[in-house]
């Protein structure tokens, strides 16, 4: 078989030696056709590619000295090389020839060698030229850089090492022209109006230095290269070639981007306290460096999120996500992505997104075709953290931009969300602080308002005695007078009461001093005390009291209790009836305050047992706002608890709950005080 | 206009200063009535009077002084009666206040109360 193979199949050395003549003619007419040279000047070149032909032979026939013909001259252009390995294969192929995989490769190196051969000095001697090849060889080899050496001035490549064949894949092949090298442009300059750097060498001779270019690879991501370029002379100084070296900085760039959009966001968060502007403006700056998606997605309370800031730089795709996500709303059930994130608070990093996950995600085929037409590359998503809380998700995803994230991405993102989620609280803590300085100015001027009423009243009375007085005049100094002057007095001593009041439960106790004692009749002597202001107010002030109403109570704090809430139906319900009633209610007592007055609003109703709160304006309505507060704080001290039935314009009626014994007995029964801490504060 | 044929119309939501101030005024020979609220004077000054003066206070229930002034300034028959504030807030808005004759601030003593009406009745 073999030898039927050998009479039938001519081997690519009988091409060589037998066909010669006819793979020079066959070379003769393309390098014509390539360079529109004529045939009349082109004997010495015929002569030299005879001289290469015979190399290749020699190499063919696997003698090592091949290579040692030194007196042949084979300096031939490098057009002029590739077209005559072009030549070989081609009368190879049109004789039946069969190509062995080291007949291939001794023709590349015949090639290879006469176009090193062309470049070096002619009077170096052979052993030593032959020597510095195989160096050089082994240095362009071991590079970490790209080299790529092109031909002047017809642009062919000559010569490629293992990183351009790396980075450039199959186009980094000798022969090739050097402008289909790679696609890509200089980083910041339209992709038309920068010529690649080589090309500049090629055509000026333009010495080009560390220029950043950004390339296309084959699998359609980018890649950042660093870009030196130069001429190669020969001995008169004509450019022969150009040497183009390029270093791969991808992932050194995309380092640079993360620190910048890190050093960026942390300047932007540290800039506002208004954190929805802020993380808007955060997705802002991680495109396009960082991402070509980025989102913030924010945590709602019913578990669910939504989304406060979505950035790509083409407005068309936003829309596109917009449109996509009415459509087919996040389900929050899903184990994955941000519903997930939202639930443990564990970031997620998909340096490649699978075929399997879109295909898990689409909701149907037209959702499948979306997601596909997104060409979503590489996504990462990290929660955004506050006091031990997941308040949200920021999310990167890369598509055409063809960024594929690490886990250095991912801690850095990380380190941005953390710096987000300290932010947010910072100003949630501001916000607090400036709320409670609203309060207390608030307070402080319903304080001073509320004390200057009585003190009014004193001062009116005294400064009139004394004008009156020093005029010679005789001063009315009746018993009426003195006891209006008086009911001011305790008027201040219950406001500074109250004041003291504040003071002493802000710090988390409330002195009792517990009897056995009948809140009915409690109840019976605060009424009496209110007969003339109830009859002022054209109010009807009733009591029922049924049952044992006998408890182990403060006599003084109920007396506050009762009285504050008597004093507000006075003051806020003036002019309708209304009706204390004390129950018997097992273990416990209860005292209800009704009236038919304007009613509170539900949103109002849990907000006027805090301390300064008032359903009612302040314009209006005087009082420190402290009452009910107080009285919550009462009631609970005991053990009890207080609540309130109202809707608008239906009355209200307030509701106070006193167990008769105290679950925990910490005072002896008799007068000795103790020290509580109110609940719910 | 004088303190013979004139009242001052006293307005506070608070029955004592209300009761203190009247007497005080009655006392040096003027008129008085009362008034619980801006309610209560608006209807005491377009169906009462004359009177020489309105003091008046301004944080009160059912209409309070600022919303009284607006609406006595919106009513010929009674925009000209001249008011002086009488308050306890520190520094009330006076925006919606209109053309007042001045303030008293609480606590007022006699002397100003006095030199107060004096110069109107």
């Amino acid at each position: 078989m073999t030898q039927l193979v050998s009479r039938h199949a001519p081997s690519l050395l009988d091409v060589v030696e037998a066909g010669r003549d006819g793979v020079l003619e066959r070379w003769v007419a393309r390098f014509l056709q390539r360079t529109g040279r004529l045939r009349e000047d082109l004997s010495p070149e015929i002569q030299r590619a005879g001289a290469v032909l015979t190399r290749m032979g020699a190499a063919l026939r696997q003698q090592p000295s091949a290579k040692g013909q030194g007196d042949v001259d084979v300096s031939l252009p490098g057009l002029a090389l590739m077209t005559l390995r072009d030549a070989v294969f081609e009368a190879a192929d049109s004789a039946g020839a069969s190509l062995s995989a080291r007949d291939v490769m001794a023709v590349n190196r015949v090639i290879d060698e006469a176009l090193v051969a062309n470049q070096a000095p002619p009077d170096v001697p052979l052993e030593q030229d032959q020597r510095s090849r195989q160096q050089l060889h082994a240095l362009l080899e071991q590079l970490p850089v790209a080299v790529v050496i092109v031909e002047a001035p017809s642009g062919l490549v000559l010569l490629t090492n293992r990183q351009s064949r790396l980075l450039f894949g199959s186009r980094a092949t000798p022969g090739a022209l050097h402008e289909t090298l790679y696609d890509g442009w200089t980083e910041g300059s339209p992709p038309a109006e920068s010529p690649k750097p080589l090309a500049r060498s090629l055509g000026t001779g333009e010495l080009v230095q560390g220029e950043l270019i950004k390339v296309r690879r084959d699998d359609g991501t980018f890649a950042y290269l660093r870009a030196n370029s130069g001429p190669i002379r020969d001995g008169s100084g004509n450019m022969v070639a150009a040497i183009g070296i390029y270093d791969d900085v991808t992932a050194e760039r995309q380092h640079e981007d993360a620190l910048r959009f890190l050093a960026d966001a942390t300047a932007l968060l540290a800039s506002s306290l208004d954190y929805e502007t802020t993380l808007r403006n955060l997705a802002g700056l991680a495109v396009p460096h960082l991402a070509d998606w980025c989102a913030v997605e924010m945590a709602k309370a019913d578990g669910s999120s939504e989304q406060l800031a979505l950035a790509h730089l083409d407005p068309k795709k936003l829309e596109f996500a917009e449109e996509l996500r009415r459509r087919y709303p996040p389900d929050p059930a899903v184990d994955t992505g941000v519903p997930r994130i939202l639930r443990t608070g564990e970031a997620e990093l998909y340096e490649y997104i699978p075929e399997a996950m879109i295909l898990a995600a689409a909701k149907d085929e037209d959702h499948l075709r979306i997601l596909r037409e997104l060409g979503l590359r590489s996504a990462l998503a990290v929660p955004i953290r506050a006091g031990g809380h997941v308040l949200g998700v920021l999310s990167l995803v890369s598509d055409e931009g063809g960024r594929h994230y690490s886990k250095t991405d991912l801690t850095i993102t990380q380190e941005i969300a953390d710096r987000a989620g300290q932010a947010i609280e910072n100003a949630a803590l501001y916000r607090d602080a400036q709320s409670a300085i609203r309060t207390r100015e608030d307070f402080l001027s319903v304080a001073s308002h509320e004390l200057r009423t009585p003190l009014m009243a004193l001062n009116l009375q005294v400064s009139t005695f004394i004008a009156r007085s020093e005029a010679g005049q005789t001063p009315d100094i009746s018993l009426e007078k003195m006891k209006r002057l008086y009911a001011q007095v305790l008027r201040m001593t219950t406001l500074v009461n109250q004041l003291l009041d504040v003071s002493q439960l802000a710090t988390g106790t409330l002195a009792l001093s517990c009897t056995n004692l009948d809140l009915g009749a409690l109840a019976k002597d605060v009424i009496e005390r209110f007969s003339d202001t109830a009859a002022d107010a054209r109010s009807a002030l009733s009591l029922s009291v049924t049952g044992s109403t006998t408890g182990f109570w403060d006599r003084g704090r109920l007396e506050q209790v009762v009285t504050n809430l008597i004093s507000n139906a006075l003051k806020y319900a003036a002019g309708t009836p209304i009706a204390v009633r004390v129950e018997d209610d097992g273990g416990a007592a209860r005292l209800s305050v009704a009236d038919q007055g304007p009613g509170i609003a539900l949103v109002d109703q849990e907000r006027i047992f805090e301390r300064f709160e008032r359903a009612a304006p302040v314009r209006s309505f005087g009082g420190l706002g402290l009452g009910l507060w107080i009285v919550k704080q009462i009631v609970s001290s005991h053990g009890g608890s207080i609540s309130v039935e109202s809707a608008p314009g239906e009355g209200s009626r307030f509701i106070v709950q006193l167990p008769k014994q105290r679950k925990t007995r910490e005072a002896d029964g008799h007068g000795q005080r103790d020290a509580l801490r109110p609940r719910g504060r | 206009m004088g303190k013979e044929t004139h009242s001052v119309l006293v307005v506070d939501d608070d029955k004592d200063i209300r009761e203190i101030i009247c007497d005080v005024l009655n006392d040096e020979g003027y008129r008085t009535v009362a008034a619980a609220d801006g309610e209560e004077a608006l209807e005491l000054l377009r169906h009462g009077g004359p009177y020489c003066l309105v003091l008046l206070d301004l944080m009160m229930p059912v209409k309070d002084g600022w919303t009284f002034r607006q609406e006595q300034q919106a009513d010929p028959a009674i925009a000209d009666v001249p008011v002086f504030v009488v308050t306890a807030a520190g520094s009330p808005d006076r925006t919606q206040l209109g053309a007042i004759k001045g303030i008293l601030h609480k606590p007022v003593n006699f002397k100003d109360l006095l030199g107060a009406v004096q110069a109107f009745c």
